[in-house]
């Protein structure tokens, strides 16, 4: 049974999610950032491969609409790396999400993400990555301790 | 929600055969619909309608263990939640007296209330378990 691909969103050309996805271009054009229905079947192939090596399945596209939502207002987002970076921020959310294991919600992670790649990651995602395997290195280590498992396990997210 | 809806189909129960050597205990539900196409008890446009709506039952259940704070699960918890679904839904079409009146009910039932029932067996078997239980230890 593999649920991946039964369950992990198609790419439908006129499908409802490729619309919503091409809607977010409204807001978006006014820091010049604009998605081609070629930019999205490369983001969702690429969404799809990511979510298949890192054996999760995804019920909708929420998670690649929130991470254009709020990096396209970042100061750091060139528009001629656009597509490779969502590329790269969907890569890098997926890992957290599995080394969280699945104990900090979408939008923290992205919020986390975003303040570190605006911040000290200074629009760089490898050091974007480099910091979020900081983070999830320590995320993990914090999962071992007594106090943390009884304290909740959010609260270095908020 | 009621168990028992045969009134209304008992009638085209009488039409169908069944290979009972066919039929598998695990996966039962899955094993019928394919005999079911088999006989021709079952099209193959309501065996592919069929497939949708359990897809969409464990979207449903997905989204429930997810507390609609995350799109997304491991492939191991998707595949958890599907055995436990097909596990429900399993329990329902076993309580009819036959696989040909199972065959009947899930052509005019929806997977969401073959889900439903299934749960709601399970959680009326458990209770006649316990109180089984409470009776045994009455004896010792």
């Amino acid at each position: 049974m593999n649920l991946s691909d039964i369950l992990n969103f198609q790419l439908l050309p006129k499908s409802n999610s490729v619309m919503e996805l091409l809607s977010l271009n409204e807001k978006t054009k006014e820091q010049g950032l604009v998605l081609t229905p070629d930019d999205i079947k490369t983001l969702v192939v690429f969404r799809n491969k990511v979510l298949r090596d890192y054996a999760r399945v995804e019920l909708g596209i929420e998670v690649l609409q929130e991470l254009i939502k709020v990096f396209s207002s970042s100061p750091y987002m060139e528009k001629d790396h656009y597509v490779d970076t969502l590329n790269e921020l969907q890569e890098i959310f997926y890992y957290l999400r599995n080394e969280t294991e699945d104990k900090v919600e979408d939008i923290k992670l992205i919020m986390k993400m975003n303040d570190y790649f605006n911040g000290s990651c200074a629009g760089s995602v490898e050091l974007l990555r480099s910091k979020m395997e900081e983070l999830a290195e320590n995320f993990k280590k914090d999962m071992m301790c007594l106090d943390s498992l009884f304290e909740g396990d959010e609260s270095a997210w908020d | 929600m009621g168990l028992d809806n045969t009134q209304d189909c008992s009638r085209s129960v009488s039409n169908i055969i069944i290979d009972r050597s066919r039929l598998k205990r695990n996966n039962y539900i899955l094993s019928l619909l394919q005999e079911g196409q088999r006989v021709g008890a079952i099209t193959s446009k309501k065996a592919y309608q069929i497939q949708g709506e359990i897809m969409q039952v464990l979207q449903q259940l997905i989204r429930k263990y997810t507390q609609g704070k995350s799109t997304s699960v491991t492939s191991e918890t998707a595949e958890d939640i599907m055995v436990s679904l097909i596990y429900a839904m399993d329990v329902y079409v076993l309580h009819f007296n036959n696989p040909e009146e199972a065959i009947v009910h899930l052509n005019f039932e929806s997977i969401k209330d073959i889900h439903a029932k299934g749960v709601e067996l399970l959680r009326q078997y458990y209770e006649d378990a316990k109180q089984l239980y409470q009776e045994m230890k009455k004896i010792d």
